[in-house]
């Protein structure tokens, strides 16, 4: 479903869907990193999502704290700041804009296409003819 | 918002995990940080050993999991991680390391082979004319070569010209390898 996808696009979005899934509980990076990726972002790997945390958190818009694990280190575990929501709700207003925008495109795009089809099909089939010395 | 220094994780804790591994995967976690912290070298200095530190203990969490394979797979190679995290930086940075590395090669390295390889060639030449004692000039520096049945020797001393010539190399180079103008943006 998602291995022929564009990196660019996911590196793209990938704060805002970050953000995003942090707004449903406070997460540490693997088990987000899980979550996207049962999401659908199966490509997703911790190696591309930490940085992006780690921007996340320097920019003010996730806090995060340590819970202690009884499995090894403390868990470094995210949630969004108020910036990091009024952030989201406007990325979110921006994404909606950009796939209207994209969506006429490639539906105007489609429809050429489609009428380039059409005519062609009901195009003669016969070579046409050209008079002597008018090549 | 916290701060990066109450959420650093535990270097005791960390430590403690690092132990529960086998000594054969101590080492490649090692290998694998030592190889970061290289690719890491230009990074802010604070935020970089803040960034290893919380990385340590992920690695060390996820590997408590799913292995120490999976979880530096999952990773990737650590340039190609440095280059993510050097990718969510504001401004690109100067790269201090690639123009030391490249002052020293041409700006060292390149004029000390260079001067060498100068009087192996005057050595053979004055050989093929029968030997002898010749005075030459290196970028205005006086050079002796004998060679004899008896002697070969080449004496020198260093002027201000070779070594004038080889710091603008070196200055060029270290300006041109780190990227000085990304100074202006910073």
């Amino acid at each position: 479903m998602t291995s022929d996808r564009d990196p660019q696009l996911l590196k793209g979005v990938l704060p805002m869907l970050t953000l995003a899934a942090l707004t449903h509980d406070e997460s540490y990076g693997y088990e987000l990193v899980a979550a996207l990726r049962a999401a659908g972002l199966a490509e997703l790997s911790t190696g591309t999502l930490y940085p992006v945390l780690t921007r996340l958190e320097r920019d003010g818009l996730v806090t995060s704290r340590l819970v202690a694990s009884s499995s090894g280190p403390a868990r470094k575990y995210y949630r969004p700041s108020d910036a990091g929501l009024a952030a989201l709700r406007t990325q979110r207003a921006s994404w909606a804009a950009l796939v209207a925008t994209a969506d006429r495109v490639l539906r105007a795009a489609a429809e050429t296409a489609a009428a380039g089809t059409a005519a062609t099909d009901t195009a003669p089939t016969a070579a046409p003819t050209h008079p002597e010395g008018t090549r | 918002m916290t701060t990066h220094h109450d959420t650093a994780p535990d270097a005791s804790a960390t430590d403690d995990a690092a132990h529960r591994l086998t000594w054969r995967d101590r080492q490649r976690l090692s290998w694998w940080f030592l190889r970061f912290e290289l690719a890491m070298q230009d990074y802010p200095g604070r935020e970089a050993r803040r960034i290893r530190r919380e990385l340590r203990a992920s690695v060390l969490d996820d590997a408590s999991r799913i292995g120490l394979d999976a979880a530096l797979r999952d990773l990737g190679s650590p340039r190609r991680l440095a280059a993510g995290y050097f990718a969510e930086l504001e401004h690109e940075r100067p790269r201090w390391t690639d123009g030391a590395v490249l002052a020293a090669v041409v700006g060292v390295a390149l004029p000390l082979y260079s001067w060498l390889g100068w009087q192996m060639g005057a050595l053979d030449a004055v050989d093929a004319m029968g030997g002898g004692t010749v005075e030459l000039s290196w970028f205005g520096s006086p050079v002796t070569l004998t060679r004899t049945a008896e002697e070969i020797s080449m004496t020198t001393s260093v002027t201000w010209g070779p070594l004038a010539l080889s710091a603008a190399l070196a200055l060029v180079a270290f300006a041109l390898g780190a990227r000085v103008w990304r100074l202006r943006r910073g």
